[in-house]
Order: structure tokens, then C-alpha cells, then sequence
């Protein structure tokens, strides 16, 4: 229980510098309003004394403003002028400290035992912008920002309806970040809503920057390739997510929201797929479908045909991948693997460097992988073929970008020590990994399997906007299977 | 959320699956040279016999007599459930032979046979160790791809059958007789499905007799398709499904049979798994709580010795034992259904 | 899961990678066998390539590498130990036969390439004039001869094209095997004529119309191509969409198979002149006197010598097996009296 203040100025100014410790950026100043001695916390760089200035000081300095006693001043600031405060005053140190660091000014008023709040915000942060993934032809430009507020509103502004619940709490022991909970009151069920309100005041964090610091906290302790949660950069796909009566999560300083519950066909689609004709974007979806399954499968496939039965491969490509085979110093699911641990070191480099060395990256790695490592004899080029097809079909489904990297050099590994049936093996694994996930009592492969009839509406493919109209679909429509299995 | 209860019915596809197996890749025992019409009539048979005789092992067993059977709580329990196990795991043992020996055939460089059996074991025990649930759905997924697999095996072989292949006999009594008598007419996979914790008297029956008539009728049209392409030869064949597979293109596509065969794999390890649900299910009856965590490794243990004594038996008496194990334990459930319900 | 983790990782240590790697291979393209005075000769066929990282221009060259032996193991064996890599059969699509197979029995090839995974089922058999010397000369030329031969096999117009499943090898081959021209010098593979086996003894060589009928009855193609000498008169035909549909009158003992052979006619050439209204009719119907006349002639060399290759015997059987049976031990079975057939081509 954090500690109350005291009616003391004086005390609790000693109190909260104690609490920031000798921070440079901590500003605090004496004043007098209406005859009563006053102090003005604030972070500078988070808060600003214009603002104040001119949200009160001003109107407080006015001549014939009258002497007033430390409650009666309390009082009338908080009931009885225009003055823009917070509604609820500070009681306690651990308030102080809240409202501080959201950039907000706290006034101490000597004799009394609470503090005024005023909303002086004024931090230089990230504007909205178009978001950095999720590129779209049609629909919304807005992606999230860093700031947790402006991220509400921009949910709000999209679903204008009373149904929208905003639920903020606090996690990350060290850094007490504000965390939201948007959900449509109406469609998500209420246990939902308490399990994972439940789960998320639980996680035990020393600091949260990222709401995929939250995720394991919400997920099922067992392993999988996959997760059950989804994210997103964009407001417009919040907001549909929140209209589908799943739960946003979002987290002061990451533009990123979180998306409970999340299932597999949910990689496979995007916002253009509802603004195109329902038949293009089914196509699209099906084109997605077919690259993660290439992605995965086609580097092991190829090592497994290439190295167990060959006979599969046709005749003049057989000679290619033997003539290549017999160039170079590696088997060939070594030289997969080599090529894969290659594509990412590329991916990791051209991500973290500066953007004018960026560009640079991806010409030295087209330069030596793809010709002088070739040319040299070290790698093949039907393998660099194969590893660069698998690389832009992962490119496809970002989402799913961290699975389909570790998957597809286990099938690598399977397909190149122990032929098709270490494919078969994998594959069947993977696949009942996939089946045995839940995402909040939901299979996680709804609506394929268990199959349902948004399956065909709004999965695999996309229905008509006239038939998807028709009926409603909430996540809550969804079977959740349960079972007295051991 | 809605949540319920899954319904017997979603059975169906795992169970189709499991009990099809033996219809596209055969258990490596001497070819019965029976044809085709001998095949039809022998499924049929089988089929009629053995819906009648779950219907009348639903009517007769009680969902609670079967609970208290899971549990193993009961001296006579323990003793039904070992044989379950046995039952079970020789048919575990019996597939994963077939399923190492059939990919051996397959392959122009095979994996070590050890090797082979070890990743289909730790495939199955995986599968085992997410639940029968999660079994159920991906059997879903393994049940499409099945039967796609199926279709296009079929549209690819039509154009090589002929009706002159198909073959006339005049004993065909004898040879349908001697096809059903020597064959799996009693599959294990039905005591795995009645294992389950699922309440069978709803739809129960109607699940498992729906498996059973639907996988005859898939040997009875592979048979046919066999022997439409292949002649006599059909019968001499020890994988006559993968011959066509071999055989098979579609205009300028030409080697589906690795297709097949990838498909055919899902489907062993499918089957693998789900009979190993069934020996861990009767070991874990038979074992007492703080020994629970060993029912898995028992039930490899058990499978293991299955498979060797599988592979120590003459040639063609794997079927026959299995099915007759297999019937004998339904005989005993019975009994112990029979005992509790007069007991209580 | 780490149990199992730590199990895979275990079984990958002891698998080693043992696989052989496709450039210790010799994909063998092509069978060559023959009956020799010792036993048999064999030859195959390798495609080997040159090691490049050069994808573009790696390519398979052909080399034929010969054996003998007592039998066909042996033979082959001797034939695959004349190179150092391990022979890969899978590729393999054509199964050659010599001189020395049109005068004896080819069922011990047959059968043993006929065995359960000894090759794909889909292997082409081809009767050769060559001796094994001869074959073995061809070298320079065989890349193309075999593409032509493969080409041949999978069009729809199959030449009469034999897959090895089709070998029916009880008391010796009977069948109608397709003779493959080529030479040393030629690089093109043709199929104008098929040896017809009975029992293992090669009884007749079918050509020309006779053998494009012989394969619309084997239902291995749909379309004829037929030149018909009337006087000095050349009638050339083309049929697309042939069809022959089977009929059992009544009873194996009494009834008879009609057999009634139909088609479009889209191309008629009289004397090399198109054909048109009333001289079309006519020439249709001398098409299918023609077409009558060459099933009668096929008949004599096959049903009625109890080598029922067309399989005309079922139909009678799908009736009563017991009374063909019956007819059968008899001998009153191959009677072509128990055949009707008639051709109904139309030409549009």
C-alpha cells in the first residue's frame, strides 16, 4: 500500500524527490495561488510550463483573485472553475508518481493531503503514420503509434458504437507500463474477458515494452511452432478484430496491438481481402495457403527427392541437380541449410543496420550468395533456386515468418538424413501440433477443423460481402470442444 | 463461447482412416489371389457381420460398466484390460512392421529399418501424448487428403482399365470364404474406438458402423479398380494399390506415386498413433496412480513386442490371431458389462 | 517433448547420411536384351553428366555398356559392373528386346522385369532388329532414339505401345509386342509393325491398318489411320473417336458377341483427293468392308487359335462362366462363328 501524503508541502516534496532520487529532469517550484503556499511537480521534456502557465497560473494571477484557505483553494480548483484538471486528485505517493510520468503536472497545496492534477502533456512522440508492415492497396493508411492514448483514440474513432470497453491496468514491476483492454461488450463472452483480464494483472514482469512480452502469459504453457495471438499495426484491423468479439491488447510505448483469441486462417488474410471482389481474394488466399505449404515443405522435398528418389525428379532436371551435386564440396541438404543460415543472416543484417548501409546488404548478398559462391563452386544453383523461392513464398505470410523459418530447416534436416519418411513424420507432427493448439478454448485451426461453414464464407476463401452480411459472426459462434479425455 | 461435448460422430473420419489403412498398403503376407468379385463378397460379408455384432455390443454394454472399466478399479477390469493391451499392441505391433517393411519396399535407398520404426514410434507417441481429441482433428485433415489421394489414384488408372481384365470364378464361394477367414475381418482400432471417453450410446454405434460399412466398400472398389487395370495380376501382388499408383498419370503428369506414397505414410503413422492411444488407455487402467507417467513408455514397450512376435509368426496368421484377439476381448468386455450390471 | 528431442537426436547420430548422392549414380535410361546361344546378352544404357555449377549446360550423354550370362541377372549384372556407379533404375522407361526374341520365347525377360518392384510398371517393351552388337554400335544416336521411343510410348496413339504390367507369361508370352525400326545411322524410332506371340512362338507380324486395329481392340488407342489399295487407287482414312462396343446375345452356348466398331471419319482421300457428298458415302462404306474384312483376318490369327489377346472370350464368360467353361474344355469356345462385327464409321 503506497504511502498517503501528508498535509505537509514541505514533507511531501521531500517525499517525492526521495522517490526520483536526484533526476535531473525532475522540476519543481514554489508558488502562491490565492494566498496559499503551492508547489509544481512535473518531469520537464514530459510535461510543459507553458501549458500550465496558460491553463492557470494565468487565471490564478489575475488582481481581485481572493486569499482563499488551503481546502477552500482545493476545493474550488477541483468543483468550482474551468481549469481543466484531472478528475480525481492524487492520494498517494504511488499516484504522484502515475501521473508524473504520464507527463501531467501535479500541484501540492500546503495544509491539505491531497494533490491537483492538470494535464500539461506535452512529449515529443512518434505522429501517426502509414504502419511499417501490413501494406495495403485499398482502406486505412493509420497505423498505431507509440502512445497508448493516441492508439485509443484512434480505435475509438473507428467503432463509434457504446459497446466498445476500454480497460486500462498497469504491469512491469520496474516500469509500471499502462496496458489497455478493448473489447465489444456485447459479443465477447464474459469468462473470456475474465481470464485473460485475469491473466494479464497476473503476469509477473520486471518491465514491458512490447505487447509480445505478454504473450506467453497468455498462451498455453505447452509447446507449439506456432502462436495463439495475433498482432497488428493497424487501427482499421483492430477495430474489425474487435467487431469479430475478440479482445485488443495494447501497450503504452509499442505500436503494435495484440489480438486474443487468434486462429491459423487469420495469417492467410488482410484487410484488402473485404475492400476486393470476394473471387480475387479468395484466390489471393488460396495463393497464401500454397506458399506457406512451399515455404515450408520445398527445400526438404527437394534434398529428400534429390538424395532418397531421385526418380521423381524429370530427366533433365535430374542431370542439372546431379552435375551441380557432383561440383560442389557439401551433400546437398548441408548446402540447404548453409544457404538458409545464409538468407538470415542477410534478413538479421539488412534489418538491424542504418538505412543508407541497408541497401548495401541485400546487393553484397545478391552478389555473393546468389553468383560468386555459385561460380566458386560452393553452393549449387538449383539449391540457391530452391532456398530464394522458399525465401519469397515465407515473405508472403509475414506473419508466420518465425515458424516457417525454424520449420523449414527442420524438413531440411528430416529430408536430407532421413529421406520421406522423416517428411512424412515431421509433417504429421507439425500437423497435429496444429490441431492440438487451443487459442482461449477455440481449436486454433476454426474454422477448418472442427469444420464450420465459414470455412468456405470466410477462411479457406471469402463469401460475398452480401452473404457475409447476412449473418453475423463472432468469434463466440465458434464450437469450443471440450472432452473428458486423459 | 459455445462449448459441448464432441459428439461420437466426429469419430468417423479417424476411425475410416485407420480401419482403410489396410486397403492401399497391405500387410506383407502372401497375396490371397482372390479376385475381385471374392473381394467384394468378403467385404460385404464382413461388413454385415460385424455392424451386427457391434450393434449388438452397444445394446449390451452400458456407458457406466465401460467407465468403471477405464478406471481398471476392478480385479476382472485389470484382467479385461490386459487383454485390451495385448490385443491392441499386437495390432500395433502387426502395423508398425507393415508400415516399416512397406516403406522399405517404396524406397530405392531406404532408411535403416530401426531408424524407420523409430521416427514412426515417436511420431505416434507424440500424437498419443496431445490426446484422442487432437487425433480426431488432425485425422480430419489426413481423412481429406486421403481421399483426394484416392480420387486422383482412381482418375489416373481409368484410362489403363479394361473390363476384359476382370476376372470370373466358379468357385467363388470357396475363395470368398478363405479371403474373409485369413483376413483382418476384425479390426483392433474398434477396441481403441469403444476405449475412448466418449458416451456411446449416442451415436456411438451408428459412428462405428457408418467406419466399418464405409471402409468396405473402399476395399471393395480398390479391389475392383486393381483388378480392372491389372488382370490377375492383381491378386499375386503383394501392394497392387501401389503398382497403380506407379502406373498412373494424368495427361503429361506421370509419377504420382510419391504423392500416394506421402499420403499413404500420414495415414500409417494415423493408424499408429491411434492404436497406441488404445494400449496406453488399457495400461494406464492397469497401472496404479503414481505410476501413471509410465503408461506411455509401457504401451511402446508393449508395441515393440508386438511387433517382434508380429514378425516371428508364419506368414498370414498376423490377421486371423489379431482378429481373433480382437473378438475375444469384445467377448470379454461383454462379460464384465454383464457382471457389473447384475452386481449393482 | 525434450524426451523426445533428445531420442531424435539420438537416432540422427547413428543414421550417418548413407544415402548414395545422385553423381554416384548411373541412371540408366534403356534395357537392351537378347537371347543368345549361351544364354542371354545385356545392355544398358547409362546417362552419366559432367560435374558444373553451371546449371544451363549440364546435360545427360548416353553410354551403353554390354554383358552376358546364363540368365537375365546375370547378364545385367555383368552388363552394370562394366561401370563403377551404382546403377539407378528408376528412370528407366523402355525394355528393348534383340533379334533373337522374335524367334524365341521372351517370357523369362518379361517375367522377370514383370516382377513385383523390379521396375516401374509403366516400362515400355519394344521388339529391336538388332543383335546385341548391333545395339551395341549405336551409341551416338541412342539419346534420340530413346526420347523418340518414349514419346511414342506415352502418345495416345500408342503404336500398339507394350507396358510390362500387360505380360501374360503362363505358358510362354502371348501378346502382340510393337517392333521398334532404328539404326546406327538413323537417330528416329518408328513403330510400323508388332510380332504377335502365341504361347512363346511368334506366329504372325501384324502391320499397317491390321495393327492399328489390333491396338483400338486392345483399348489402347481411338483413332486410325488406314490406306486402303483398291486397284490402283489409294484410299486414305483417318478415324477419331473409335469405339468398339460388346454385345452377348443370348447364352455362351447359343449366342453371339456382336461387336460393333464406331468413329468419325475426319479425313477421306480417294486417288489424294478429298471426298465429298455422294462419293463419300461410298467410300465410307468401302472403309468399313475394309475395316470388317481386317477384324475377320485378326480373328483367324488370334481367337481362332485359342490366343485370345482382345480378351473377346470375357464377354461370353460375363454370362455364364460355368457354360464357357464348359465350351472351353469342350473346345467349341474359339469358334469364330460365336463372333458378329460390324463397322459403322461415318465421315462428317
Amino acid at each position: 500500500m503506497s504511502e498517503r501524503l501528508s498535509a505537509s508541502m514541505l514533507e511531501n516534496k521531500i517525499r517525492i524527490k526521495e522517490l526520483f532520487g536526484d533526476s535531473a529532469d525532475f522540476y519543481t517550484k514554489d508558488v502562491t495561488i490565492c494566498g496559499c503556499r503551492c508547489c509544481i511537480c512535473m518531469f520537464e521534456g514530459l510535461s510543459s510550463i507553458e501549458r500550465l502557465w496558460i491553463m492557470m497560473l494565468d487565471i490564478l494571477s489575475q488582481p481581485g483573485t481572493q486569499t482563499r484557505e488551503p481546502a477552500e483553494l482545493f476545493d474550488y480548483l477541483m468543483r468550482r472553475t474551468a481549469i481543466p484538471l484531472e478528475s480525481r486528485s492524487c492520494l498517494c505517493l504511488d499516484d504522484v508518481r502515475a501521473q508524473l510520468t504520464a507527463g501531467t503536472s501535479v500541484i501540492l497545496i500546503d495544509g491539505v493531503d491531497q494533490a491537483v492534477v492538470l494535464s500539461t502533456q506535452s512529449m515529443q512522440f512518434r505522429s501517426v503514420s502509414e504502419p511499417s508492415g501490413e501494406g495495403n492497396v485499398r482502406g486505412s493508411r493509420e497505423g498505431f503509434t507509440d502512445l497508448l492514448r493516441i492508439n485509443l483514440s484512434l480505435v475509438r474513432r473507428l467503432v463509434r458504437t457504446g459497446e466498445l470497453v476500454t480497460e486500462i491496468m498497469t504491469v512491469g514491476g520496474r516500469t509500471k507500463t499502462e496496458l489497455a483492454m478493448l473489447y465489444h461488450r456485447s459479443l465477447v463472452p464474459r469468462e473470456l474477458a475474465d481470464s485473460i483480464r485475469k491473466k494479464l494483472r497476473t503476469a509477473k514482469l520486471p518491465f514491458v515494452f512490447d505487447t509480445g512480452y505478454l504473450a506467453p502469459f497468455l498462451q498455453s504453457n505447452r509447446f507449439s511452432f506456432f502462436q495463439s495471438v495475433g498482432y497488428t499495426e493497424r487501427s482499421d484491423t483492430a477495430a474489425a478484430k474487435i467487431c469479430e468479439g475478440k479482445i485488443v491488447i495494447l501497450v503504452n510505448g509499442s505500436p503494435f496491438a495484440m489480438i486474443v483469441p487468434y486462429f491459423f486462417t487469420e495469417n492467410f488474410a488482410s484487410m484488402d481481402d473485404y475492400s476486393e471482389k470476394a473471387y480475387f481474394a479468395s484466390l489471393v488466399r488460396l495463393i497464401k495457403y500454397a506458399a506457406f505449404f512451399l515455404a515450408v515443405l520445398l527445400q526438404g522435398v527437394f534434398v529428400s527427392i534429390a538424395t532418397f528418389t531421385p526418380e521423381l525428379l524429370p530427366e533433365e532436371m535430374l542431370y542439372k541437380v546431379a552435375a551441380g551435386e557432383q561440383a560442389t564440396p557439401l551433400p546437398l541438404f548441408m548446402e540447404a541449410l548453409l544457404v538458409t543460415f545464409l538468407l538470415e543472416i542477410v534478413r538479421e543484417a539488412g534489418l538491424r543496420l542504418p538505412r543508407p548501409i541497408g541497401h548495401s546488404v541485400s546487393l553484397v548478398a545478391a552478389l555473393i550468395v546468389g553468383d560468386a559462391a555459385v561460380n566458386a563452386g560452393l553452393l549449387s544453383t538449383p539449391v540457391v533456386i530452391a532456398a530464394a523461392l522458399s525465401a519469397i513464398c515465407t515473405f508472403v505470410v509475414p506473419s508466420l515468418y518465425e515458424p516457417i523459418t525454424v520449420l523449414r530447416s527442420l524438413f531440411v534436416l528430416a529430408g536430407g538424413i532421413f529421406g520421406p519418411i522423416g517428411i512424412a513424420a515431421l509433417l504429421f507432427v507439425m500437423v497435429v501440433n496444429l490441431c492440438g493448439m487451443d487459442s482461449f478454448g477455440v481449436p486454433y485451426l476454426s474454422p477448418i477443423e472442427p469444420p464450420d461453414r465459414m470455412m468456405w464464407d470466410d477462411g479457406i476463401l471469402r463469401a460475398n460481402w452480401r452473404k457475409l452480411a447476412k449473418e453475423d459472426f463472432a468469434v463466440s459462434d465458434l464450437p469450443c470442444e471440450t472432452w473428458g479425455d486423459d | 463461447m459455445k462449448y459441448k461435448n464432441l459428439p461420437s460422430a466426429r469419430l468417423f473420419p479417424l476411425l475410416f482412416v485407420c480401419l482403410s489403412a489396410e486397403a492401399v498398403v497391405k500387410p506383407f503376407t502372401l497375396p490371397d489371389r482372390a479376385p475381385a468379385q471374392a473381394a467384394v463378397w468378403s467385404e460385404l460379408l464382413c461388413a454385415a457381420a460385424v455392424c451386427t455384432a457391434l450393434i449388438f455390443f452397444f445394446h449390451r454394454v452400458s456407458d457406466s460398466s465401460l467407465r468403471l472399466l477405464r478406471t481398471g478399479r476392478l480385479k476382472q477390469a485389470k484382467a479385461v484390460l490386459a487383454w485390451i493391451a495385448v490385443s491392441a499392441s499386437f495390432a500395433g505391433g502387426a502395423c508398425l512392421v507393415t508400415a516399416e517393411r512397406f516403406y522399405r519396399y517404396v524406397s530405392d535407398e531406404p532408411t535403416l529399418s530401426l531408424i524407420t520404426a523409430a521416427l514412426i514410434l515417436l511420431a505416434a507417441t507424440y500424437a498419443v501424448s496431445r490426446g484422442v481429441l487432437t487425433m480426431t482433428r488432425a485425422a480430419g485433415a489426413v481423412c481429406v487428403l486421403f481421399l483426394m489421394g484416392a480420387v486422383l489414384l482412381a482418375a489416373s488408372s481409368l484410362s489403363s482399365a479394361r473390363l476384359e481384365n476382370l476376372m470370373f470364378s466358379d468357385d467363388i464361394l470357396r475363395k470368398t470364404l478363405r479371403r474373409t477367414a485369413f483376413g483382418n475381418w476384425l479390426p483392433a482400432e474398434l477396441l481403441c474406438f469403444i476405449l475412448i471417453k466418449i458416451p456411446l450410446k449416442q451415436g456411438g454405434s451408428k459412428c462405428a458402423c457408418r467406419a466399418v460399412a464405409a471402409s468396405a466398400a473402399f476395399f471393395a472398389v480398390s479391389a475392383v479398380l486393381a483388378e480392372l487395370v491389372l488382370g490377375e495380376q492383381a491378386g499375386a501382388l503383394m501392394q497392387p494399390m501401389h503398382t497403380l499408383a506407379r502406373l498412373g498419370g494424368l495427361s503429361v503428369f506421370k509419377r504420382f506415386d510419391a504423392l500416394h506414397v506421402g499420403i499413404w505414410l500420414l495415414v500409417l503413422l494415423l493408424r499408429q498413433a491411434f492404436l497406441l492411444y488404445g494400449t496406453r488407455t488399457a495400461v494406464r487402467g492397469l497401472l496404479p496412480d503414481r505410476w501413471a507417467s509410465f503408461c506411455i513408455p509401457g504401451a511402446i514397450a508393449l508395441t515393440l513386442a508386438g511387433a517382434f512376435a508380429c514378425s516371428a509368426l508364419p506368414q498370414g496368421s498376423a490377421g486371423v490371431l489379431s482378429s481373433f484377439a480382437t473378438l475375444s476381448a469384445f467377448g470379454a468386455v461383454l462379460l464384465f458389462s454383464s457382471c457389473t450390471e447384475v452386481g449393482s | 517433448m525434450k524426451i523426445f528431442a533428445m531420442l531424435l537426436l539420438a537416432t540422427l547420430f547413428l543414421t550417418g547420411c548413407s544415402a548414395t548422392s545422385l553423381g554416384d549414380r548411373a541412371v540408366v535410361k534403356a534395357v537392351y536384351l537378347d537371347h543368345t546361344e549361351e544364354g542371354y546378352a545385356a545392355s544398358i544404357v547409362v546417362y552419366g553428366c559432367e560435374p558444373t555449377t553451371d546449371a544451363a549446360s549440364a546435360e545427360g550423354k548416353a553410354a551403353i555398356y554390354s554383358g552376358v550370362g546364363d540368365d537375365v541377372p546375370q547378364a545385367l549384372a555383368q552388363a552394370e559392373q562394366q561401370q563403377t556407379k551404382e546403377p539407378f533404375y528408376a528412370q528407366n522407361g523402355l525394355l528393348l528386346l534383340g533379334r533373337g526374341c522374335r524367334e524365341k520365347d521372351p517370357a523369362p525377360i518379361l517375367s522377370y522385369f514383370g516382377e513385383e518392384d523390379a521396375s516401374r510398371k509403366d516400362l515400355a517393351v519394344y521388339l529391336t532388329e538388332l543383335s546385341p552388337e548391333e545395339f551395341q554400335q549405336c551409341e551416338k544416336g541412342i539419346s534420340d532414339v530413346i526420347r523418340e521411343a518414349e514419346r511414342l510410348a506415352a502418345s495416345s496413339g500408342g503404336r500398339g505401345a507394350f507396358g510390362i504390367h500387360e505380360a501374360k507369361c503362363e505358358d510362354g508370352f502371348s501378346g502382340l509386342l510393337p517392333v521398334l525400326r532404328f539404326s546406327e545411322e538413323s537417330s528416329s524410332a518408328t513403330v510400323r509393325s508388332a510380332v504377335l506371340f502365341e504361347r512363346g512362338v511368334p506366329c504372325a507380324s501384324v502391320e499397317g491398318a491390321a495393327l492399328q486395329l489390333a491396338s483400338l481392340l486392345l483399348g489402347k488407342t481411338s483413332e486410325l489411320t488406314m490406306e486402303i489399295t483398291q486397284g490402283e487407287e489409294r484410299l486414305e482414312v483417318a478415324v477419331k473417336g473409335a469405339t468398339v462396343r460388346k454385345n452377348m446375345s443370348g447364352s455362351p452356348a447359343e449366342g453371339v458377341l456382336e461387336l460393333e466398331l464406331s468413329g468419325t471419319i475426319v479425313s477421306l482421300t480417294w486417288g489424294g483427293k478429298a471426298v465429298y457428298a455422294r462419293e463419300s458415302k461410298q467410300a465410307s462404306e468401302e472403309v468399313n468392308r475394309f475395316v470388317e474384312k481386317l477384324f475377320y483376318e485378326l480373328v483367324q490369327i488370334t481367337f481362332e487359335r485359342k490366343n485370345d489377346i482382345f480378351g473377346l472370350s470375357w464377354w461370353m464368360k460375363e454370362q455364364s462362366s460355368t457354360q464357357t467353361a464348359q465350351l472351353e474344355r469342350s473346345g467349341e469356345l474359339y469358334d469364330p462363328g460365336r463372333l458378329s462385327f460390324s463397322c459403322h464409321l461415318r465421315y462428317e
